[in-house]
């Protein structure tokens, strides 16, 4: 049978991966913080008919050879981790990370969770927590009779009382990895540690290699919406061309059916 | 079997397998570093028919038809004899991404394998919990040394993510130009891509005479002078100097435009071959009824 028809099926199933990065790429394009993912391929192994270097006659030998390749692969969806665009919100719990690293989570687990979304809320106890809920690290409680809250861009947070009475509330810290497009994606904009992301590295917001904060700023995604349509046309016709192989092929072995 | 037969019928598996070389063309037209492969044909006279012919030349003065029958021709089969990598560089895509790098100019990055070093000129790395960097794979990219050195002793560590590249390869730590040097790219040159073997996952393997010979202990073969009229099937002249580009990848040489005619050309001529081989197929048929009545 044709390799060919497996080799347009490895293609077209590229394809399809690649419109599925592209189209959750898209999907979150107003997400705040969301870093746009993207497929990377590389070709598979050669099937090799004729090695170079065979004898083509007693002393000739064959400079090139025939290698047949058989097909592309998907190694990876790799996270690019370039700076989102500051959106000012003019709230007060909107915190946005200038440069690198994430801010922790404590999952109800008992595990951390790192994410770079400075959307916070309060809880009914007066916490700082994420959108779902979930307390920053350190913890952080705001008194009731607050009226304003700031947090500096070396991420002290304080609470204006009245104009006279301010209290430091505690320090938010970052956390920095060594490969963060190493870290697993948990969804609700949370990451979480693995072996390939390497040991956290924690340390406060404007210090060497950690990013400062900005207050009253979100960080939009980093998703570039053209970007995003071309490559997404690009798989598209990729994929027809694909299919277009796959067609021939099956066509080949029709008019070889032919024959007899 | 028919010669005829013989001769269709090479001529219809070549053209399979020049689909199956299109198919995975096509299939890699999105792979970064990707180089196109082409299939060349050869025509080939059957050696054992000759041989035959030359032990059957009949004791007798040849007659005027055997003078003028070109024996031999018909028994003539194709071959995929041989085929090509082009090795013209791939369209440059800027993806802003620190940890991207594109080659421009004849070079290779090179990588440690469990079956050896491999060249590649796929850049898009990225950085192994331990701050080497490292491709998809989790193969080290590797740094200046010698030959046979280990390559853990070659792997570059970075650190992180945070690090900029000037053109030569010299990697810095910070994201401004310059800095303290954290290590090298090994960019090995081409003077012979005929002798570069596709290993599957972007890789080359060199054989024997496929690179510039290394000036040095091993030093990277930048500035090394070869007659570029010499080899003309490489990327660009080995006389230049290859440049490196962070934030850059070079995208799959694959033309889909003519790989598409290819594949139309492929498919017309396997049609004509199979439409031969029936041919052939209903003369042999005619020819058994003749002793019929």
């Amino acid at each position: 049978m044709l390799n060919s028809l497996n080799t347009s099926a490895t293609g077209m199933t590229a394809q399809v991966k690649q419109t599925e990065v592209i189209s959750n790429n898209i999907a979150n394009a107003d997400t705040v913080s969301f870093k746009r993912s993207r497929a990377d391929f590389q070709d598979l192994l050669y099937q090799t008919d004729k090695g170079p270097g065979s004898a083509t006659s007693a002393t000739t030998t064959n400079p090139t050879g025939v290698q047949t390749g058989l097909g592309v692969k998907v190694t990876g969806v790799t996270r690019e981790y370039k700076q989102g665009s500051a959106r000012p919100t003019g709230r007060d719990l909107d915190v946005m990370i200038g440069g690198d690293g994430f801010f922790s989570v404590q999952l109800p687990t008992g595990e951390v969770a790192y994410t770079r979304d400075g959307n916070w809320k309060l809880d009914g106890e007066g916490r700082v927590v994420t959108g779902e809920g979930f307390p920053i690290i350190p913890e952080v409680i705001v008194p009731p009779e607050t009226r304003r809250l700031t947090v500096a861009p070396d991420g002290t947070f304080q609470a204006e009382i009245t104009p006279n009475d301010v209290q430091q509330l505690g320090q938010i810290q970052l956390t920095t990895f060594m490969n963060p497009s190493g870290l697993s994606a948990e969804g609700s904009n949370l990451f979480r540690q693995t072996p390939a992301s390497g040991e956290a590295v924690t340390g406060n917001p404007g210090e060497q290699g950690f990013g400062r904060l900005q207050n009253q700023y979100l960080e939009a995604s980093n998703v570039n919406s053209v970007a995003e349509m071309t490559e997404l046309i690009r798989a598209q016709r990729l994929f027809e061309m694909n299919s277009k192989v796959m067609q021939t092929s099956d066509q080949m072995l029709g008019t070889l059916n032919q024959v007899k | 079997m028919d010669a005829g037969l013989v001769t269709t019928l090479s001529g219809a598996l070549a053209q399979s397998k020049q689909v199956e070389k299109i198919a995975n063309n096509i299939a890699n037209a999105d792979t970064a570093g990707y180089k196109a492969d082409e299939l060349m044909f050869e025509e080939a006279l059957q050696g054992a028919h000759h041989s035959d012919l030359r032990a059957d030349i009949p004791e007798r003065a040849f007659t005027t038809g055997e003078l003028m029958s070109r024996a031999g021709d018909e028994k003539s089969v194709v071959l995929y004899g041989s085929e090509f990598t082009d090795m013209r560089a791939g369209a440059y895509k800027q993806t802003g991404n620190s940890l991207d790098f594109a080659i421009q100019g004849n070079g290779f990055f090179e990588v440690g394998t469990s079956d050896g070093v491999m060249l590649t000129r796929a850049g898009n790395f990225v950085v192994n919990g331990e701050g080497q960097l490292v491709t998809h794979e989790g193969h080290l990219v590797l740094g200046p040394g010698a030959a046979g050195a280990d390559p853990t002793a070659r792997a570059i560590n970075v650190g992180s993510s945070k690090f900029n590249v000037d053109t030569e390869g010299n990697i810095y730590a910070g994201l401004d130009r310059g800095g303290v040097l954290l290590g090298q790219f090994s960019l090995v040159q081409v003077q012979d891509s005929s002798k570069l073997q596709k290993a599957g996952s972007g890789y080359f393997k060199a054989l024997e005479g496929a690179v510039v010979p290394q000036g040095g202990a091993g030093a990277p073969a930048r500035g090394v002078a070869v007659n570029p009229e010499e080899k003309p099937n490489v990327l660009g002249s080995t006389a230049t100097m290859p440049v490196v580009h962070q934030g850059m990848l070079e995208a799959s040489n694959v033309n889909a435009v003519k790989e598409m005619t290819k594949l139309i050309e492929a498919q017309r001529l396997f049609e004509q071959n199979t439409k031969l081989m029936q041919g052939f197929g209903e003369l042999s048929a005619q020819a058994s009824e003749l002793g019929r009545f």
